[in-house]
């Protein structure tokens, strides 16, 4: 186990929740891993979640290019009226 | 008598044959929507300009034939094109689409009602435009008249679009030809810059309405403004959700916010980023709001829609120093209200709070605001739609074909937070009982009037969910008329479940239907006017579940 993981064990769910969508965000790597299997990425690189936050996992949509993830994380994607 | 055959003749010779159509596909596709509808499209006839127009309408005078008129069709979530009475003739008026004046100075532009959002985006931005237009949430091809025609909301200042617009030219059910206001008087200098004109004022009758065509339409454009931010605020607790709306409409009645200003709760967002999590759930429905929570707190902390409700201000000002002084002031009022605030500019993020929560990953999020996205049309939010699809949603979205169920309910309720708790709980009461998601907006139309937007959205392919969501409409519908929150727009769904007036408004407006239209020619039953046996209600599918 590496530094990151050791540190990823020690947070509470919620940030390590918070640290997997950030890594997601930035690594691309990471977020080539995730769209392929969520609770195999997050599990190999140590993020301890219990049965919520797997169903919370499962529910999010990891899919799509980084251009569409882009697009839809944007405030732009949203039309306020 | 209806004579059909009669008048399809009389249109071929008016519109030429290939502007008429009678094959299966065409009326098929016209008799689609985003819900269960039972009423038949006996053709579809497209006229290219007004004289067509007019000799359309005489036309079906003669042979007794109906016909409905739409622009360009797009009427999503409150029947699209298909007619509140069965065997109506569809007259498309996509191909009268021009942009006949515009100025710039004074911040107007003339259209007829097949121009779409799209075309008049790239029109403006052709010329250089300083000004914009109020888009919807729609698709960027549907019609600003047609939009406008039904009172529709829009962003920007001019966010009341119906309140924005002047100078109809509208050809009548029996033919002749009227302009409101001023463009009454040949050479009026203020035709198009002003509401009134002199003496009775016509605009209305023909909004919401079956008693003319309009075929012409001045819409008035708003300036870019000089600095431009966006406020967003965040709440968690439902509780304060109505001291939030106090707040916000005293600001409103105070000046602030003068244009857009919506706020939305979670499942409103989530619909527009994704579809629904059928692994997550097993394929179970609805969504319980507790799965959706925990995305929320968990992967989605900092992003601006981790919240349970929130909202957003579009703030238009003269100057970079105005804009900071409203800033101050609205930190101020809303400091206390909200878990998170913040205001983004071509700068960045500026954060007044943001509970629970890291800034700096926030800001990324956030990105800049330069304002580039001001009046530029955009088909993203057509992805809710394919909410409960379980096929991914397509490049070319077009709810009517995939059998997307979608059914809008759009109380308007005073500007007040205890209303709107109430209003709120009676929508939320009725979605959860039938198994729906509740997707909610609470737009600002004015300083004293908010509208509910609430989307029944489901999938039309699942048996019984037509059946389902009817119910839930109506029952839903029924309740908030009965608390005094009357719908401010209607669809075919709904034209049939107004109740009767209890003053002398429908005798009144029967007689104008007689008046304006003797033959009951336009658009029979259209928003309850000279409906046969109901007002509308017939318009609507069978329930199935």
């Amino acid at each position: 186990m590496n530094n990151e993981e050791e540190e990823v064990k020690g947070m509470s769910n919620q940030g390590a929740m918070q640290q997997l969508t950030d890594r997601f965000m930035n690594d691309a790597g990471f977020r080539e891993e995730m769209r392929q299997d969520p609770e195999g990425a997050a599990e190999r690189s140590g993020y301890e979640l219990d049965e919520e936050d797997r169903q919370a996992l499962k529910g999010v949509d990891w899919s799509g290019t980084d251009q569409e993830l882009k697009e839809r994380v944007s405030k732009y994607s949203i039309r306020w009226c | 008598m209806n004579d059909l055959a009669g008048a399809l003749e009389a249109w071929r010779g008016i519109v030429g044959p290939e502007h008429v159509l009678t094959d299966t596909a065409t009326l098929s596709a016209a008799g689609s929507a985003t819900f269960a509808t039972a009423n038949r499209v006996r053709a579809v006839i497209r006229p290219g300009n007004r004289e067509e127009v007019r000799s359309c309408v005489r036309a079906a005078n003669e042979h007794r034939a109906p016909i409905y008129p739409v622009s360009t069709g797009k009427n999503w979530g409150y029947g699209s094109r298909v007619p509140p009475a069965d065997g109506s003739v569809l007259m498309e008026l996509r191909r009268l689409d021009r942009i006949t004046d515009y100025d710039e100075k004074l911040a107007y532009v003339t259209v007829e009602p097949g121009v779409t959002f799209r075309q008049l985006r790239g029109f403006l931005r052709g010329e250089g435009s300083n000004l914009m237009l109020s888009v919807t949430g729609s698709t960027p091809d549907s019609s600003p008249v047609g939009n406008a025609l039904e009172r529709g909301a829009g962003s920007g200042p001019y966010a009341d679009r119906a309140a924005h617009v002047c100078g109809l030219e509208v050809v009548l059910p029996t033919g002749e030809v009227v302009r409101t206001g001023f463009g009454r008087f040949g050479g009026a200098k203020t035709a198009k810059l002003h509401r009134w004109g002199v003496g009775p004022h016509l605009d209305g009758l023909f909004a919401q309405s079956n008693l003319g065509i309009v075929t012409e339409m001045t819409m008035w454009l708003a300036p870019m403004p000089d600095y431009f931010q966006s406020c967003f605020f965040g709440l968690d607790d439902e509780a304060r959700l109505p001291d939030l709306v106090d707040a916000l409409q005293t600001l409103k009645l105070r000046g602030l916010f003068r244009a857009g200003l919506t706020v939305r709760n979670d499942f409103n967002v989530l619909v527009r980023m994704q579809q629904y999590p059928w692994g997550a759930l097993d394929g179970a429905t609805p969504m319980p709001p507790g799965l959706l929570e925990r995305m929320r707190r968990g992967f989605w902390r900092d992003a601006w829609w981790g919240s349970l409700w929130i909202g957003w201000a579009e703030l238009h000002h003269a100057s970079r120093e105005q804009g900071l002084a409203e800033r101050k002031i609205i930190e101020e009022a809303l400091g206390d209200k909200v878990d998170r605030l913040a205001f983004i500019d071509a700068e960045g993020a500026t954060f007044s709070r943001w509970e629970g929560g890291d800034t700096e990953a926030a800001a990324g999020y956030f990105g800049r605001e330069d304002g580039s996205s001001l009046g530029v049309p955009g088909d993203e939010n057509i992805r809710s739609a394919y909410w409960r699809k379980k096929t991914p949603v397509p490049e070319d979205m077009d709810p009517d074909r995939d059998r997307c169920g979608v059914i809008f309910c759009v109380p308007a309720v005073p500007f007040e937070g205890r209303h709107v708790r109430v209003a709120l709980d009676i929508v939320s009461d009725a979605l959860a009982k039938h198994g729906f998601e509740p997707i909610l907006i609470v737009g600002a139309i004015s300083e004293r009037v908010v509208y509910l937007n609430v989307d029944i959205t489901y999938d039309r392919d699942v048996a019984g969910e037509d059946g389902r969501a009817l119910k839930c409409h109506d029952e839903m519908l029924g309740r908030l008329i009965g608390a005094g929150y009357v719908p401010y727009r209607l669809g075919i769904q709904s034209f049939g479940l107004l109740p009767e007036p209890h003053d002398d408004t429908g005798g009144l407006l029967n007689a104008l239907k007689r008046t304006f239209d003797p033959n009951n020619i336009l658009a029979p039953g259209r928003y309850g006017l000279g409906a046969e046996g109901s007002r509308g209600g017939q318009a609507r599918g069978r329930e199935q579940g």
